[in-house]
This record gives structure tokens, sequence and C-alpha cells, in this order.
């Protein structure tokens, strides 16, 4: 078994994930589409990041490219993924076999289509694990019990045994969550893990998650569209539009105010308990079709602050405050403007 | 009765999952499934029969006895001999050549089709999870190939080689990979792009495995399903070619073979045809049957339900 620490290019002082740049592009029929277009972000050991926006804004196809699981011919990835100083994109397969399950590991929305449905949960758990340490099937069953043990699943020693289909969804998300977990990875990747699940459920799982970042000293990335899971659960967080970055920075300073349109509009589409139930505002509009976007800026025919220099050239993402940065060219003029009036 | 107004204690979990289903299960499920019943015991007679042909069959399969040439079913000849099927235009006892003859065709069939399934599938698989010039490779060659018609190669290639059990094998071979591969690359493609697979792949599962473990048992159902009616078809086949005079070489006994020899007779001996077609047709018939069976049950949903009906297993705690 390789280790990930025997991997050209590894570096314990670099940091745990680092994005550079990152873009996705598919080809299609209408030309090139930029499914992600220019992402940068960093994870650090423990932390929980948390990636938002609608369907289509590049949440997932970013986080897919990060580990290769996009084929290639349709898919174009150009820029830089460091696991650990290891460089990711257009790796060899045999790092990325090594990286993915020891290193990062990602969970998936539907856990119940993610499982084998003709494989021992149990086997399915240990599987790699057994495969990288050489261990026999005994001691793989056992390490699968411990494991699900550690998700909290209850009477594992007798469940070890069942079949996906005798679990509930919320079940077979600990199991799918089990299984990211058997090689100690130091990153997990969580693709909308509550998304499939009734709300009770939901929170079991983030619970579950939030514990197990905080115990064992793991590093989540979790994608979702759930504000609330996000202001819960995240220390930083990535407001993602159209394939970009729009805004960026700690959980609590974001949510508290915003600095671009599209985040404070995400917000206060947001029912509020504190808000006399009043009616939820609404973006106005659809997300554009990513063979044409509109010019200057994405989010320009939906943002009620428009102004014409939003149409000259695309907004880049600028620093607007201490560890946070805003792709809003009049962040300026609406926010802080606004904030020094109050 | 469980008291709701307590939450559940691990010990209430426990015994709901109390039950276990073992191999009696199974067979108590069998036999109330009198269809598959039939033709499971009708295929393990004839394996036994095939396996055991020297120990059960009652006389010598080319044992000549010119005195008692053409006896109906069920005659004693001359020399005080039972003979439950009759006997041939040379004397030679029908049911112990019918025996001889079933290890022959059944273990064509069987060969064949076990070798074109291994080839067949790996390819397959291989093809469909891989994509790009490989499964193009394999796939323009599974066209080609079954474009040709079979039975012209055959007998082609028989007549070249010559008849006999190991070049028949290798014609079914030839002849006969490409229906399990172009279902194993469709089935694989299916499979390629499923959440599980990507799920272990996002675990670190290398291509080999996800091809065996993860894509194999899920693709398995409907390719035993093909492989018992690849079994049927080669054992029709061989038959074919036996009637035709390529296959297996007399004095060597098989069904088809059989058939041929009797053809001549059917006006005075009608037992000559009919019981190697009956043999033929309860075979082909017994294993459609249960590759219908076999579908159901390596599905573990289907499995359950199949079982759950016939088993005790509901009325269990």
């Amino acid at each position: 078994m390789i280790n990930i620490n025997d991997l050209p290019g590894y570096d314990d002082a670099a940091p745990l994930l680092a994005v550079d740049n990152l873009c996705v592009t598919f080809e299609s029929f209408e030309g090139e589409v930029a499914a992600v277009d220019g992402v940068s972000f960093t994870v650090n050991p423990g932390e929980t990041l948390c990636i938002v926006g609608e369907s289509g804004s590049g949440k997932s196809a970013s986080q897919m490219a990060i580990l290769g699981l996009l084929s290639t011919p349709p898919a174009i990835i150009s820029g830089s993924v460091r696991f650990c100083g290891i460089e990711l994109v257009h790796a060899p397969q045999s790092t990325l076999f090594t990286v993915r399950g020891s290193g990062v590991s990602m969970i998936f929305q539907d856990a119940i289509t993610s499982l084998n449905p003709s494989l021992k949960v149990g086997f399915q758990i240990a599987e790699v694990f057994c495969a990288r340490t050489g261990s026999d099937r005994a001691s793989g069953r056992k390490y699968a019990i411990e494991l699900m043990e550690r998700v909290a699943i209850p009477d594992a020693s007798h469940r070890v045994d069942d079949y996906p289909f005798q679990f509930s969804g919320g079940m077979c998300q600990r199991i799918m969550i089990a299984m990211a977990l058997a090689l100690n990875p130091k990153i997990l990747i969580a693709d909308e893990p509550t998304t499939a699940l009734d709300v009770t459920v939901q929170r079991q799982v983030m619970e579950l998650l939030k514990s197990l970042s905080k115990n064992a000293d793991l590093a989540l990335v979790l994608i979702t569209h759930d504000l609330g899971v996000a202001a819960e659960q995240a220390d930083k967080v990535m407001v993602m539009y159209a394939g970009r970055t729009v805004e960026t920075g700690l959980t609590d300073a974001v949510f508290a105010k915003p600095y671009h349109p599209y985040t404070q509009a995400l917000l206060s589409s947001m029912p509020d308990v504190t808000n006399n139930f009043n009616r939820l505002g609404i973006i106005s509009g659809s997300p554009p079709v990513l063979t044409k976007l509109p010019e200057g800026c994405s989010f320009r025919p939906r943002c009620q602050f428009a102004a014409p220099m939003c149409r000259l050239n695309r907004p880049q993402l600028f620093v607007s405050g201490p560890s946070r940065a805003s792709a809003c060219l009049r962040v300026n003029d609406i926010f802080k403007k606004k904030s020094s009036n109050v | 009765m469980v008291d709701l107004s307590k939450p559940l204690s691990p010990t209430d979990v426990d015994e709901s999952r109390q039950v276990q289903l073992g191999w009696t299960d199974y067979m108590r499920a069998i036999l109330q499934d009198y269809i598959t019943f039939f033709a499971l015991s009708f295929v393990l007679l004839l394996i036994v029969f095939t396996l055991g042909a020297d120990f059960l069959a009652p006389h010598e399969p080319t044992g000549l006895n010119l005195r008692d040439r053409m006896l109906p079913p069920g005659s004693i000849g001359r020399g005080g001999d039972f003979y439950l099927l009759g006997t041939d235009e040379l004397g030679r006892d029908l049911f112990t050549r019918l025996i001889y003859g079933a290890r022959v065709s059944v273990s064509v069939g069987v060969l064949g089709a076990v070798l074109s399934a291994i080839v067949g599938v790996t390819a397959g698989l291989m093809a469909g999870y891989h994509g790009g010039l490989l499964e193009d490779i394999v796939m323009r060659l599974v066209d080609g190939m079954l474009s040709l018609p079979s039975l012209l190669v055959a007998l082609f290639v028989l007549f070249i080689l010559g008849g006999g059990f190991g070049n028949l094998v290798l014609v079914f071979l030839v002849l006969h990979w490409m229906v399990f591969a172009r279902m194993a690359r469709g089935l694989a493609l299916d499979a390629r792009n499923s959440a599980y697979v990507q799920a272990a792949v996002s675990q670190g599962c290398k291509s080999g495995r996800i091809i065996l473990r993860h894509i194999l048992p899920n693709v398995m159902a409907p390719i035993l399903v093909l492989f018992t009616l690849e079994i049927a078809v080669l054992i029709l086949s061989e038959a074919s070619l036996s009637f035709l005079g390529f296959g297996v070489q007399p004095p060597d006994a098989s069904w088809g073979l059989m058939i041929s020899g009797g053809r001549e007779h059917i006006r005075s001996a009608w037992w000559l045809v009919a019981f190697p077609g009956l043999a033929i047709f309860f075979t082909a018939l017994s294993l459609n049957l249960l590759a219908n069976w076999a579908r159901a049950i390596t599905d573990p949903v289907q499995r359950w339900r199949w079982l759950a009906k016939r088993t005790k297993f509901r009325k269990s705690k």
C-alpha cells in the first residue's frame, strides 16, 4: 500500500486542500460551457467549508473535479487542486487511487442508490480497508461494525450482514458516511448529503457530521443549498453563482452582513421567525443559461442594484473586508455606505 | 406486545431481527414452487445420469445384440434382458444410449456456455466500463461475428477440423461469446454511470475491483438467465450438428446423432426418434424454466419475496 506521504509533492506544511483557479468546461453543441469558472479556496484541518448556490451553479462539478470523478473527454479541467501539496488535476491514476478514500472521501446526495444493491453493507464499508491493508474478511467485518457504531447505527453487529434495501434513507446515508470514513480521510466532501432525507433525519445526519468533524479532526466540504445548514455547520462559506464564486468569508460575518446582492437576496428568501412572518423575498428571473451568460456580471439581469457599470466587465473576486471577498463592483456603494448610515 | 409508551429498547429490535433463513427454508420453498421443482429435479436427474452413466446404465452403450433388434419400449429380449425404452437397429439398448448421449450433449452445452460466458462477459464488461478504443474494437468484432451465418461457419470449421467433442466446444465458443459480450457491455454501460459505482470510485476502488466486485454481481442476474438459455441453445445446436453428421461421430452416442440414426426407421420404430427428441425437449424446457427462477432469486429483494411467499417467514414474530 502506498501512503499519501510517499506521493510526489507531499508537503506537511501545505494547506490540506488548496484549490486555485479551477475551471471545468464541457463541450456541447452550443459551444463550450464553463460549469466552473475560476474557483479558488483552501480548506484547513478540522475546518468546515460550506458551498452554497442554486442548482447548476457549479457546486458539485467543482467537487467532482477535485477527486477526478469527471470523465475527461466531455469535461476539460484546468487550474490546480493540491491536497497536502499533491497536485490532483491531471494527476496519474495511481495518485488519485491513493488519495481517494485515504485523503479525500466523498458522499453523495442519494445514499440509497450510492450503495451497491447486491453487496452486504458490512462488506461495502470495509472493502477499501481490506483492499488497501490486505486484511481478511473477518477483520474487515469487525472493522465495519466498529465504523457502523461510530456513525450510530443501532444494532450494528446484526445489521452488518444486511443488504442496503433493508435500511432506511437516513441509515443508508450513515452507511455511506461509514464507508467514506473507512480509511480515515482528512477531508470529507459531502455533496448535498441531506437533500433526499426528511427534516428530522436531516438534522441527525448533520449532527453526526458535525460531531465527526469535531472529534476526528476531519475537514468537511459541505455542498448544500440549505442556508440554514450552512449557518449552523460551517466555519467558512462560499457562495457560487453561474460557475463563479460571488462571495466568500467566515460564516457569521457573511450571514450577518452579506457583501454581494446575490447572497443578500438568498438570505432574504429564507423564512425568519423574528421577521413577523412577512412575505419571503424572491429572486426574480432564473439562473442564466451557461452557454449564454449575460455580458458583465452574471447576476446583473436579476440584481436590484444593477448599474450601467455592471455591464462592462465580469467582476473578479476582491477583498471586501477582513478575511472575506466579494465579486460585486458596487460593493462599496451598496453595502458599505448603507452600513455606515445605520 | 410492544409497550408503545416506552421507547424501543435494543432487545426489542433484536427480536424482530431474529428471523434467519436457512437452507431448509429454501428447500421448503422449492417444494412449494411446482414448476421450479420439476425443472430442478429434471436437471438434477440429468446431472446424476451424466456423471454416473457407467454405474447407472443397464447395458453397454455400444454393446451390439443383433438378436434383439428394434424391440419396442418395455420388451424383454431373447437373452432375458429388459429394455426399458426398446432397442435400435443394431440391438443396442436405447435407454443406455440416451444416458451416454446425455453425457455428451450436456457437457458440450455446459462447457460451451461456460467458456463463451467467461470470454464474452470479460470482453463485454471491459469494453463497457472502459469505453474508447477497446470498446470500438470489441464491439465491431462482435458485430462482424454476429453477421456470420453460424450454422454455415460451424459446418465449415467442423468439416476442416473434423467433428468430435473438443472441436464442437471450440466452435460454440467462437460462435456464441458475442451474445454474452453484447449483453455484458450494455449492462456495464448502464452500471458505469450508476451512483454506487461513482461512490466506489470516490472511495478509491480501482477499475478491476469495480468491474469484478461492484458491476459483476449487479449484472449477474441477466447474465445467469442468458447462460441458462444458452446451454439449451447449445444442446439444440449440438443435436442439429450431430444430426447433420458434423458433430459427435458414431459409435459415440449423442441425442442429435440418435435422432439422425433413427430417422431412417421412423415408420417401424418411432421410439428411436421420440425418446431422444423428448430428452432434448425436456432439457431445454427445464433450463428455460430454471433461467426464469434464477433471475428471480439472484436479486436480493426478489429472493426475499419468493421466499416470503412460500415459507413461514411472514408468520414469525
